[in-house]
């Protein structure tokens, strides 16, 4: 009984955490442009005299688009035109089934494993999806009748087609090394040493593997299926509104999955760096004694931090922001919360399922920043670089990558044999 | 619900299939075979055999697929109706080939050594079955597979070199 409720559950919690972070990669992505061309970024949007550096652009955003007008051209192929963006969502969606965010957790008779399907095939899943979302942007392209559209979605799958081979390539170094196809099998091969992380192990396969995500989910140096200085917009210079939207959140959601993926296959996945999971699940009453009150402790110095940066807060139509007084006096309830509810818990005998969520939740905390991480990556790539010419692009695909990836899997194979036999 | 879903993605399976060769329009054609794919990946997994799904969907579905609308798109469609010659051809080896697949069928099914495919079990779940079976019992179907796609492969360049010097016949 237990586990169909959890089934749905964590469908939903997955889903949901996907669809939240769009708005916030939006804010980070924003963020990051304005700080690496020296300006401020969006800072203007504010919620009961609250701007906490611009993050409700989002929400501004959300509201604009679903309010706009829908546009649908004339000469446009409508089951397609329709078909498209929702593929596009559908398909972005789907690729994180295979992602396990946390080991297992058992609490009595129940377990409760926040990965939607632990497939035998696990990556070759993703690489499945991923290729299959060409189809989405060349209906896109064709179906909505316009020059541009078309030639974005042709470059689309052309770049698609040839960053593709690269990408399986290093995933097929990586199945060496592990030695399975099953997501968890790779984390749990990777260990908590992060000298044993595959990052280490195969440097190559993992450029490899980032440029060749970078290039599947249509980042800046890729970008040319919507290069706007060639092609206006790309695949979706006809959608308007709320199709739009969803492309976009298309875009950014990929986004999230490629740092999500690259964690999970370079970096050691929901393993915490050093501490190993069963040590923290026999030791709990330490943590419990040490860390919490020590994380309670950060917290309130963040939140003293926050209020002490605080100037004024404003009149009804005046300037400022009175975000630092919230926020900081926020952290600091919970920090002190945090510090006394951890003595106490720490006097306590506390029950063993206690540390085991605790450490459930830190496990997934740990995958997040380590994705958020690469998702930073990618933005900080996006406005450092130019963009590709095509002949460049596909040249570095099929000259570069492609022959790159086959001299590393053969230094593979003959490492493992080296040190099977 | 096995029963269900077989149905279901079977109905798909001969739809996409009967919608792809019905309609004009290649592009509409090629998303009907799509569909006919994805169903038929979803039947192997029904056959316990995900693996299998899975690079159903990443080859057939996906890379192959793609290189086809990309060409399609490329390739300018209508003026490749207008050639007799072309569609005269097509008739004769596409009849050619129903004729000779409705023989094998018959022979297939009339024959008494008819034998529905054993289940596989959970050993075909596994990608060193399939890896294994593919080097070692069928390793000379797979090798002529493998020099079949490649001489279409130099037949296409072929094919596109020549055109290049004599573009407007």
């Amino acid at each position: 009984m237990c586990e169909n409720v959890l089934e749905i559950l964590k469908i939903l919690i997955i889903l949901a955490m996907l669809l939240g972070s769009v708005p916030f990669l939006v804010w980070m992505e924003r963020k990051g442009a304005a700080y690496i061309q020296d300006r401020r970024g969006p800072n203007r949007a504010t919620v009961l005299f609250t701007r906490f550096g611009g993050i409700f652009h989002g929400m501004a955003d959300a509201i604009k688009l679903l309010s706009k007008e829908e546009v649908c051209p004339e000469g446009s192929y409508k089951p397609f035109y329709f078909a498209a963006p929702i593929l596009a969502l559908f398909l972005s969606l789907i690729s994180v089934a295979v992602i396990p965010f946390a080991e297992p957790l058992k609490i009595g008779g129940c377990e409760f494993n926040l990965q939607i399907a632990d497939l035998r095939s696990g990556l070759i899943y993703v690489l499945a999806i991923s290729s299959f979302s060409a189809h989405a942007i060349l209906y896109a392209g064709w179906g909505s009748n316009n020059k541009y559209s078309l030639i974005g979605g042709l470059r689309s799958s052309a770049q698609l087609i040839s960053y593709e081979i690269p990408m399986a390539l290093a995933a097929i170094s990586i199945f060496m090394v592990a030695g399975s196809f099953r997501i968890t099998d790779i984390v749990l091969d990777q260990g908590v040493v992060p000298l044993y992380w595959n990052i280490v192990r195969q440097p190559v396969a993992f450029v490899i593997f980032f440029v060749a995500l970078m290039a599947e989910s249509n980042r800046l140096p890729f970008d040319l299926p919507e290069a706007e200085a060639e092609l206006v917009a790309g695949y979706h210079v006809e959608y308007s509104s709320m199709k739009f939207a969803m492309f976009f959140m298309a875009e950014y959601i990929h986004m999230f999955i490629a740092g999500l993926l690259i964690a999970t296959l370079f970096l050691g996945g929901w393993q915490i760096p050093f501490i190993n999971a069963e040590l923290l699940k026999t030791s709990s009453y330490e943590i419990i004694l040490f860390v919490v009150p020590l994380l309670g402790a950060l917290l309130a110095l963040l939140g003293a931090l926050s209020i002490g940066s605080f100037k004024k807060c404003p009149t009804p139509f005046g300037k400022g922001d009175c975000g630092p007084i919230i926020a900081g006096s926020l952290l600091l309830i919970v920090g002190v919360v945090l510090i006394v509810g951890g003595f106490l818990a720490g006097m306590l005998d506390l029950p063993l399922w206690v540390s085991n969520v605790m450490l459930f939740l830190l496990q997934i905390v740990v995958l997040l920043i380590k994705a958020i991480f690469v998702c930073l990556l990618f933005i900080w790539i996006r406005w450092t670089l130019p963009r590709f010419r095509y002949d460049q692009m596909m040249r570095l695909g099929w000259r570069v990558l492609l022959p790159l990836g086959m001299i590393n899997l053969i230094v593979t194979g003959a490492v493992i044999m080296y040190i099977k036999y | 619900m096995y029963q269900i879903l077989f149905y279901i993605l079977a109905v798909l399976a001969v739809s996409g299939a009967f919608g792809m060769i019905t309609r004009k329009n290649p592009i509409v054609s090629v998303a009907f075979l799509t569909i006919s794919m994805v169903s038929i990946a979803g039947l192997f997994a029904l056959l316990s055999a995900p693996f299998l799904a899975v690079l159903q969907l990443m080859i057939s579905a996906g890379a192959v697929i793609v290189l086809f609308v990309f060409v399609i798109m490329i390739v300018d469609y209508r003026r490749e109706e207008s050639r007799r010659r072309v569609i005269q051809f097509g008739r004769v080896l596409g009849s050619a080939a129903v004729i000779y697949l409705v023989i094998v069928l018959a022979l297939s099914i009339l024959k008494p050594p008819f034998i529905a495919a054993p289940l596989t079990g959970e050993a075909f779940e596994m990608p060193e079955t399939l890896g294994r079976l593919l080097i070692s019992e069928f390793m000379i179907p797979f090798e002529l597979t493998g020099v079949l796609l490649l001489s279409a492969a130099v037949a296409v360049i072929l094919m596109v070199k020549r055109g290049e010097g004599e573009r407007d016949t």
